[in-house]
């Protein structure tokens, strides 16, 4: 029987698109000096570290072992994850699983990108075959321009949407210190004047490569009694796993993000997502990925995301809020990313999310993560123990 | 807050050479669209569903494929347009790290034979407001002295009038 894992600390560095201000062990030791902070621990108190990013971006081999000294791991065990866009999401699912199983007591996941020191679009398009179909590859610009065409096709979503859904999340990053974009966007006209990178998606319904680093502290519920802060509950996570060019030919498929929520949604007798779940931090790259994301993890029917988003229904003030942070399209560090879903529903189930605090009672988060070529993690929080 | 130009940033360019083993399958492949300009594919005695490029083993059924020639057969090169993308943005080229001349389509196609590949939609079928689904299309080969045995060795796939019957 595993045992039941909390989290009581999280901590992130701001973002930026650029940090040369700071090396990368260096923005590594202030994400994990400021959820040692959070905690109200030290590291001594750690047990364990789980470190992880993008395996190309930076151009080091065994970025772990890089970042030992400056995150306080010396001597202690750990692993580097690294499972491209979900490599965040899945850092703190081998935290969970490092504590539910009992071997350790008090794990650090620790997520990390820093993309102006190598090539991102280089790394990226090293996902796909080189002897099968790499010389074709787009990246993920491609990629989300097609899946914008696909929904607004299968949908009847008008154009402006993915503006609509920008708007929306620049008003929520501009409520969160942590994020890095804030764009002011008057009105919709002006939305839509951003430049087209592959049509329909415009410049700013795509997610930016940032530079930054979160962390989160996870431990047992035996330790969790001896804690002064507010643990928020681990309630169960999912994994699955897919490659889309071999099997669908390249086809457009949300497969994966569909297999990943019902599974934990039917563990977990969720069966009216949008009442139960009180707050979702979706990993979704572009504006447009978070409309039909939301349909396929079966928070609304397909084609109802649309005509809910212009009612407003997604602020983080509203009936069911998504990405109160500002989400991946605002801050995209990428090895971190994922954690940050999973950090930022922590602070939310805590009340403590400030000024984009949700309005309405935080009580289950529902935190994901995405990556090439259709991976997906999803991880369900809980504010009471139960 | 420090100035920038205070700080250090190094610069440094690598140059690495892989070489990767196609192995028997997709090397197969690849050398017969290199001999002979078509594609030749492997349906799984599991689940029937045809694998292009032939793999060892299924990847939904996990049912062991046979190698060629047996059970192999090569598609027709003809299909119709199922989805395109219109690439106006600079792309670099993983072949060569260069950025690719656009703007171009990029194109998914439902082959007659009931699998679906991706390529480029050829130079004269540039204007998307004559592009729908369904749209027949058809592979246009290299001829074979530029054939290296790759999947580029399909030039691009073209728009073609509809069959009668």
């Amino acid at each position: 029987m595993p045992r039941r894992t909390a989290i009581v600390g999280v901590g992130q560095t701001y973002h930026k698109a650029r940090r040369p201000d700071v090396n990368i062990g260096e923005l590594c030791a202030e994400a994990a000096r400021a959820c040692l902070e959070d905690a109200d621990l030290t590291v001594g108190d750690v047990d364990a570290f789980i470190l992880g990013n993008m395996e190309l971006f930076e151009g080091r081999y065994s970025q772990d072992m890089w970042q030992v000294d400056f995150v306080g791991a010396f001597g202690k065990p750990g692993i580097r994850v690294t499972t491209g866009g979900t490599t965040g999401a899945t850092l703190a699912c081998v935290a969970f699983e490092y504590v539910a199983s009992g071997v350790y007591d008090t794990v650090m996941a620790l997520g990390f990108e820093k993309q102006s020191e190598g090539d991102t679009r280089a790394g990226l398009k090293t996902v796909s075959d080189p002897l099968w179909i790499r010389w074709l590859t787009t990246g993920a610009i491609g990629y989300f321009s097609r899946q914008a065409r696909y929904y607004m096709r299968e949908t009847g979503a008008p154009e402006h949407m993915g503006s609509l859904v920008r708007m929306r999340l620049a008003e929520h990053a501009k409520r969160n210190p942590h994020a890095h974009l804030r764009l002011e966007i008057k009105n919709i006209e002006e939305a839509m004047k951003a430049p087209y990178l592959i049509p329909p998606l415009r410049q700013t319904d795509m997610c930016p490569t940032s530079e930054g680093a979160c962390a989160i502290v996870v431990t047992s519920e035996e330790r969790v009694s001896k804690m002064a802060r507010r643990p928020v509950w681990v309630k169960d996570w999912v994994t699955v796993h897919k490659e889309a060019m071999y099997i669908r030919g390249g086809r457009h498929s949300v497969e994966d993000l569909t297999m990943a929520a019902s599974k934990l949604f039917r563990r977990n007798g969720i069966t009216k997502p949008r009442e139960q779940i009180s707050v979702a931090e979706i990993y979704a790259p572009s504006t447009w990925a978070e409309l039909e994301w939301l349909e396929a993890y079966g928070f609304c029917e397909k084609g109802q995301a649309w005509r809910l988003e212009e009612e407003g229904h997604f602020y983080w003030n509203r009936e069911f809020p998504v990405n109160p942070s500002g989400g991946v399209v605002c801050t995209n560090p990428i090895g971190a990313t994922g954690l940050i879903r999973v950090a930022e529903c922590a602070l939310q189930l805590r009340g403590d999310a400030g000024e984009h605090q949700i309005r309405r009672e935080a009580t289950l988060g529902f935190a994901t993560a995405w990556g090439g070529s259709g991976w997906t993690v999803a991880v369900l929080l809980s504010a009471q123990k139960e | 807050m420090r100035d920038e130009a205070e700080l250090l940033v190094q610069e440094r360019i690598l140059e690495v050479r892989f070489h990767w083993s196609a192995g028997p399958y997709l090397g197969r492949f690849l050398g017969m669209l290199k001999e002979e300009g078509r594609l030749w594919v492997v349906r799984c005695p599991g689940c029937k569903r045809i694998l292009m490029p032939p793999r060892i083993v299924c990847g939904i059924c996990y049912t062991e494929t046979p190698p060629f020639p047996n059970g192999w057969f090569p598609l027709s090169g003809r299909g119709r347009l199922l989805d395109w993308e219109r690439v106006i943005y600079p792309q670099m080229d993983p072949e060569t790290g260069t950025i690719r001349p656009e703007p171009y389509i990029h194109g998914t196609f439902a082959l007659d034979e009931g699998v679906l590949f991706t390529h480029y939609l050829g130079p004269e079928d540039l204007d998307e407001s004559t592009l729908r689904e369904g749209l027949r299309v058809e592979a246009v080969v290299k001829p074979k002295e530029e054939r290296v045995g790759k999947p580029t060795d399909i030039r691009y796939f073209k728009l073609v009038e509809e069959e009668n019957g």
